[in-house]
């Protein structure tokens, strides 16, 4: 059924309707692509059917500036792929290029478009608010450049490529020239700009902040690899891993931003908004916290905010995508608060302020390196099992066989008991449950591990009652899921190593030794294999079965189950199995 | 043409020992011959049988000598088809030598092994030889001994042994089950298969045997013709023979003799069986011997296990009685004789000179005397069988409870421990012995069918058993229930939205659900489902560490937090899908489709075989630690009347006896697997090779298909939270994985 379901989202996002077409803009600097969703590669073929500029976009993006020498009025075909989309269109360059190139930010500080001669701009203000008009010229012939507002005029010299930006003060409104005169030609592109002054009451009412969305991407679509409101820094040799290795897809230099945060904002009015967006981000005490200052030119205003101006179109919504930058090494786990304020353009005061909690967490380097090694520990066990199992039972006598069978029988049988035991236990005690229950589960167990290997102290003897016990668990109980197979493994590897370590399989001599030395050797070995073994268990429910545990709690399981049930599982058994000795004798 | 069986002066000596146990021994055996071999306790029948089966190299410790060969072969050279082929090793135990589920399935083993055909028309034939009339799916819990002994011939015969070796094959069976056998035995031999039988009860084999060979102390003393044989040695070795002089009968009762206790109207049932005993009501005096007397499944070891409080309804103020079980092992569960004949007065407080007296006096009585010091396991069964009947003494028992206490033993041993037994002791015991019971016995109480009954209403019954696992329903392969199971066991670790593990689960219990599993299933189903979900959503309420994170209840510095419940009861369904799907197939699959299913699966033989030989005797090793306990019980004080170290140190002794019957057990089924041809890499044939139907290919495909989807998915998540890799065009396929998986 879910395979089903994914096949019909796939089917349905395969079958949507065909996608807007990318805007093409032929600039100086090269060609400037819009797409309605970010661009990820770009491929550009001359008309000889040459490929003059081939991009993958490292970060996906809806504006792309491809550069490149275009020649006026040459065709050029287009080949673009965005998340989801492809398209392919020809175009061709203007006859000539202009004699200047101009772009607006109105305010500035909002991106740069460009501009066409007679259009006018509207940048409303909050009373008493002061902005700037941003303008860009981009002169691809030398002269004299003239730009005329209302309170002055401004002319210098300018050289062929060069760019001028020039900042000019809102209000006051009316009309703007600029006009570049070239040894033999010349052009004007007037325009007319209105600032429609707002009371802060309405400024307020005529915007509503929609949601504050953490983490998102660069543009703004949800981040879907990270858990909302959080910020779960991985374990440091994980981080340190990728970057030695040069893997993985997100910078890992410091000035990169950790993620983004989206402000949605809504205007509700005929009008477009301008406004600041501010971010910071604060400790438990309420005070800006250092670990996330913002590391961007400009983009720390001392109180370690961040923002972006916005503009809010009439009737419309709008998100401001701020960095968020998170200083790995300085960074605590704990709550942190999100303040975001919206300001009026040109004032401090905000208009809104919002807040969210945020959580940072840290991967545990025990788990994130424990469960790898747990999975290479399973993996060897059985491939230990694959590789000497055969030889092991060939060499074994087919009593030994039966014995191991009968033994885990036996062992069967007291887990099973064990079982019934913990329901009713755990009804009780609940995870309290084992320090009970494995009384007889993990100490019988033992027990009879002890008595094996008094009798067989062979490497293999260990396995075959472990791979049979779970055999036998498996054909009477249904019990096959992987983590019962990863523990197998664990299970075998560490107890065969651990029983070669102490010599327990590789002599029989020990047998014939004092009470003392067995069990301390047996002890040993068993307590060993045991350790490392639930290590690996709680390893693999924590991260298979999600299931969180309390280090106070691994503890107590690792000191008492798995750690003194089985020294004293030993030392009553190992006399037990001596008299055995006589018995099969 | 070669003997069938020939010793040349062959000799067995074990490492202890100077000299050879038994031999040198000289002895011929000719095709179609019925030759029956007697010997006192010890005096080398079963390690002959073992040298002719070429299988006392491979299971015993010591050194052969001489030359023994088996239609001019040497046997312990043969491989394991052709020692197959060869000859076939019936033992003593009939429960311990059957490896498979079914009665099919144990022939089909047996021919499979030995490279002969496993069609079902022949192994009919091979009952027939054996003179069995069952169908093959018959499950072989359910046989009677006499059943069971017929049933190891027959795998013998279906593998094609010319040569069958019989190790007191009728000490466990009622006599009409154990003429049955003989008849078997004399008819085969009639149709050329050549017959050495090793029995106490030389009166039941006597008349169809053609010869007779006595062995005394490791050597052949007598080989005559069954007219020549000499009866004046036969009793001289403690041989039971026809011609024997009747036992006198027991001195009668004293009249004044007091009433030690009556049992009215017993009405009895195993759990999960049928009721076994009806109605039978019993009276006992002071110093009484009775016999209890009936076929196999009677319920003669029923009606004593209610007399010693294991089964019916516990009876408080009666005679103090101590039980020795049928296996006289499971009495005994201390390190050392002494220890063994001191527990019991200890337990009651009884301390220094006056223990030691009653412990020397208890020994020297059954002749234990040089075993003080020696473990009670390493004994032979006959030694086990007094030290137990030493240890329920010292306990001063007013009533004695013996359950086939003569089965394996010789004449001399078994009159000499009731001869011991004190004229004041009351004694109950289970038999097919007529002797014993006309010897020993001041009356007897016939049993069949549960009821009592005159003694020639006794006729055999076939026991039906407790039904362990409901009726197969074939619908699915076992090998799609498998990979079902696998399938959701995967999904259970794949898998992490509410919704989807919810689903998970739900699909798991409808799982359950159609087998109709009843309510009593249902009922634990649930009970355990509630455990885990209890158990997780607990721990989980414990040990959430997450911010932010609200506290239900605080007591001290522990908290239960609200997001931990809730995290705890989505992670609980995972458990309980995993639970479910497990007791869905396990109800669903009995263990010999099991091990057929992970056999097609390529698993290694060996390992699974063994391990459902092992389950089939859980319910066995289960009831054997039960009488154990109950054994303890009558010698002592409750367990938990005691300090801690010493009740684990007690419950772990009580194992010792299952343990070291485990290890005689593992002995005989190696000597029956051995003789079978068991290879432990080469699997013999199935009988009924698994087929994938339709149902199972619709089920098992998309199963497979959507557990392989789901996990690939995962693990390009994983690699995208990881930070390692990530795919742009792939957006939506992310977020289908984060909305839906």
């Amino acid at each position: 059924m879910i395979v089903l379901l994914g096949l019909a989202g796939l089917g349905g996002w395969g079958c949507a309707g065909p996608p807007a077409e990318p805007a093409v803009r032929f600039v100086s600097a090269g060609i400037e692509l819009e797409a309605p969703t970010p661009l990820v590669q770009v491929k550009i073929v001359d008309a000889g059917g040459a490929a003059v500029a081939a991009r993958r976009v490292p970060s996906p993006a809806g504006t792309v500036l491809i550069p490149l020498r275009w020649a006026p009025g040459a065709a050029y075909t287009l080949s673009m792929e965005g998340e989801g989309a492809r398209w392919e269109t020809t175009v061709h360059a203007p006859a000539e290029h202009a004699l200047f190139e101009l772009k607006v930010q109105a305010p500035a500080g909002q991106p740069a478009r460009e501009l066409q001669g007679g259009e006018t701009l509207s940048v409303p203000l909050v009373e008493g608010a002061e902005a700037q008009l941003g303008l860009l010229v981009q002169s691809h012939a030398a002269g004299v450049l003239t730009v005329t507002s209302p309170e002055s005029t401004q002319s210098r010299v300018v050289h062929a490529g060069e760019r001028v930006v020039e900042l000019l003060p809102l209000p006051p409104a009316g009309a703007y020239n600029v006009a570049l005169h070239s040894s033999h030609e010349a052009l004007e592109l007037p325009f007319h700009v209105e600032t429609p002054v707002l009371s802060r009451d309405a400024a307020r009412a005529q915007l509503m902040v929609l949601a504050l969305r953490f983490p998102v991407e660069a543009d703004g679509s949800g981040d879907l690899a990270r858990r909302p409101e959080r910020i779960d820094l991985p374990s440091p040799w994980w981080s340190a891993l990728l970057r030695m290795t040069q893997l993985g897809f997100r910078p890992r230099d410091v000035w990169a931003p950790w993620g983004w945060a989206a402000v949605d904002l809504e205007n509700v009015t005929e009008t477009p908004t301008h406004v600041s967006v501010r971010v910071r981000v604060h400790d438990p005490s309420g005070q800006p916290a250092t670990a996330f200052t913002p590391r961007v030119r400009d983009g720390d205003d001392g109180t370690g905010a961040l923002s972006a101006l916005l503009r809010v179109p009439p009737r419309a919504t709008a998100s401001a995508v701020i960095p968020i930058f998170v200083d790995d090494q300085a960074v605590t786990p704990g709550r942190y608060r999100l303040v975001v304020e919206v300001c009026p353009l040109g004032l401090n005061t905000p208009l809104h302020v919002e807040e969210q909690s945020w959580v940072v967490s840290r991967g545990s380097t025990w788990v994130s390196l424990g469960f790898p090694f747990s999975l290479l520990a399973a993996a060897a066990g059985i491939g230990l099992l694959l590789r000497r199992g055969p030889a092991w039972l060939a060499r074994a006598r087919t009593t030994d066989l039966v014995t191991v069978a009968l033994f885990s029988a036996l062992n069967y049988l007291l887990g099973a008991a064990a079982t019934v035991m913990g329901l009713g236990v755990a009804a009780a005690l609940g995870p309290f449950a084992p320090l009970l229950t494995g009384l007889v589960d993990d100490a019988f167990s033992a027990a009879l591990l002890v008595t094996l290997l008094t009798l067989r102290p062979q490497p293999g003897s260990a396995s075959a009652l472990i791979v049979m016990g779970w055999l036998l668990r498996a054909i009477g109980l249904g019990a096959f899921s992987p983590t019962d197979l990863l523990y197998l493994g664990t299970r075998v590897l560490y107890t065969e190593l651990s029983l070669w370590l102490f010599g327990v399989t590789r002599s029989v001599e020990w047998r014939d030794t004092s009470f003392v030395s067995r069990c301390l050797r047996l002890g040993a070995a068993l307590s060993l294999a045991s350790l490392a073994s639930v290590s690996s268990l709680l390893l693999f429910q924590t991260v298979l079965y999600r299931l969180y545990l309390a280090p106070w709690y691994v503890a107590m399981i690792m000191v008492g189950p798995a750690f003194i049930y089985v020294w004293l599982a030993t030392v009553l058994a190992v006399a037990f199995a001596s008299s055995l000795r006589e018995v099969e004798s | 043409m070669s003997p069938a069986v020939e010793l040349c002066a062959a000799t067995w000596r074990y490492p202890s020992q100077s000299q050879p146990s038994l031999g040198p021994v000289d002895l011929t055996l000719g095709p179609g011959e019925l030759v029956l071999m007697c010997g006192a306790t010890g005096s080398g029948k079963s390690t002959l049988l073992l040298l002719a089966s070429g299988l006392a190299e491979k299971h015993g410790q010591g050194e052969a000598g001489g030359r023994v060969t088996v239609f001019g072969r040497a046997p312990a050279g043969l491989s394991p088809a052709e020692r197959a082929q060869t000859l076939a090793f019936v033992g003593q135990e009939p429960r311990d030598q059957l490896l498979a589920g079914s009665v099919g399935d144990e022939l089909a083993f047996a021919a499979g092994a030995a490279g002969k055909s496993i069609e079902s028309a022949e192994l009919f034939a091979v009952m027939s030889r054996a003179g069995l009339d069952l169908p093959l799916d018959r499950p072989v819990r359910v046989l009677s001994g006499g059943q069971c002994q017929r049933l190891v011939v027959a795998a013998g015969l279906a593998a094609g042994a010319r040569l069958i070796l019989l190790d007191e094959p009728l000490a466990w069976l009622d006599p009409e089950g154990a003429a049955a056998l003989v008849d078997v035995l004399r008819r085969l031999a009639d149709d050329g298969v050549t017959v050495l039988v090793v029995e106490h009860r030389a009166e039941l084999v006597l008349g169809v045997a053609d010869r007779v060979v006595l062995l005394d102390q490791g050597r052949i003393v007598a080989d005559t013709s069954a007219a020549e044989v000499d009866f004046v040695l036969l009793d001289r070795l403690g041989v039971e023979h026809h011609t024997r002089p009747a036992p006198a009968s027991p001195a009668p009762l004293p009249a004044s003799s007091p009433l030690l206790a009556r049992w009215e109207a017993l009405h009895a049932a195993w759990p999960g069986g049928p009721e076994v005993l009806s109605g039978v009501s019993l009276e006992l005096r002071r110093g009484e011997r009775v016999a209890i007397r009936g076929p196999n499944g009677a319920g003669k070891s029923t009606l004593l296990a209610c007399i010693s409080g294991r089964l019916g309804p516990r009876r408080s103020g009666g005679p103090r009685l101590v039980a020795v079980p049928q296996d006289a092992d499971l009495s005994l569960f201390c390190r050392r004789v002494r220890d063994e004949l001191e527990y019991g007065p200890r337990e009651f407080g009884l301390r220094g000179q006056a223990l030691r007296e009653r412990v020397q006096e208890a020994a020297s009585v059954m002749g234990i005397e040089a075993l003080l010091d020696r473990p009670p396991q390493a004994l032979s069964r006959g030694q086990r069988l007094r030290v137990a009947v030493a240890a329920a003494l010292t306990s001063r028992p007013e009533l004695l409870v013996l359950d086939e206490p003569s089965a394996g033993q010789d004449r001399g041993q078994i009159e000499r421990m009731f001869g011991s037994i004190p004229p004041e002791v009351a004694v109950v015991f289970a038999t097919h012995d007529t002797r014993l019971a006309a010897a020993f016995a001041h009356r007897e109480l016939h049993l069949h069918a549960g009821r009592v009954a005159a003694p020639a209403a006794a006729e055999p019954i076939v026991p039906s058993g407790p039904t362990i696992h409901p009726v197969s329903r074939r619908v699915l392969d076992p090998r799609t229930r498998l990979g079902l199971l696998g399938a959701a066991g995967v999904a259970a670790v794949v898998l992490e939205r509410p919704a989807s593990l919810l689903t998970l689960c739900a699909l798991c219990i409808l799982a359950v659900l159609a087998l109709r599993p009843g309510w009593r299933r249902l009922f634990q189903g649930a009970l355990a489902a509630t455990a885990l979900i209890w158990s997780t959503t607990l721990s989980q309420a414990l040990f959430y560490p997450e911010e932010p994170r609200v506290a239900l209840l605080s007591l001290g510095g522990v908290s239960l937090w609200r997001e931990g419940v809730i995290h705890g009861l989505l992670q609980s369904s995972r458990f309980v899908a995993l639970t479910l799907a497990g007791l869905a197939v396990a109800l669903a699959t009995p263990p010999d489709q099991m091990l057929s299913a992970l056999l097609a699966l390529r698993f290694p033989y060996s390992p699974a075989f063994l391990s459902a030989t092992g389950l089939r005797f859980v319910p066995v090793i289960a009831e054997e630690w039960m009488v154990v306990r109950h054994a303890r019980a009558h010698r002592g004080r409750p367990v938990w009347r005691r300090g801690v170290f010493a009740w684990i140190q007690l419950e772990l002794d009580l194992i010792r006896p299952v343990v070291a019957r485990s290890l005689r057990r593992a002995r005989m089924l190696a000597r029956s697997l051995d003789a079978r041809g068991f290879d432990p890499v080469r699997p013999p044939p199935l009988r009924s090779p698994l087929k994938l139907g339709g149902w199972d290919v619709a089920l098992l495909v998309p199963a497979l298909a959507a557990t392989l989807t789901a996990v690939s998915l995962r693990l390009l998540f994983a690699a995208y939270v990881g930070e390692v890799v990530w795919f742009p065009s792939l957006r939506p396929v992310y977020a289908w994985v984060r909305a839906w998986l």
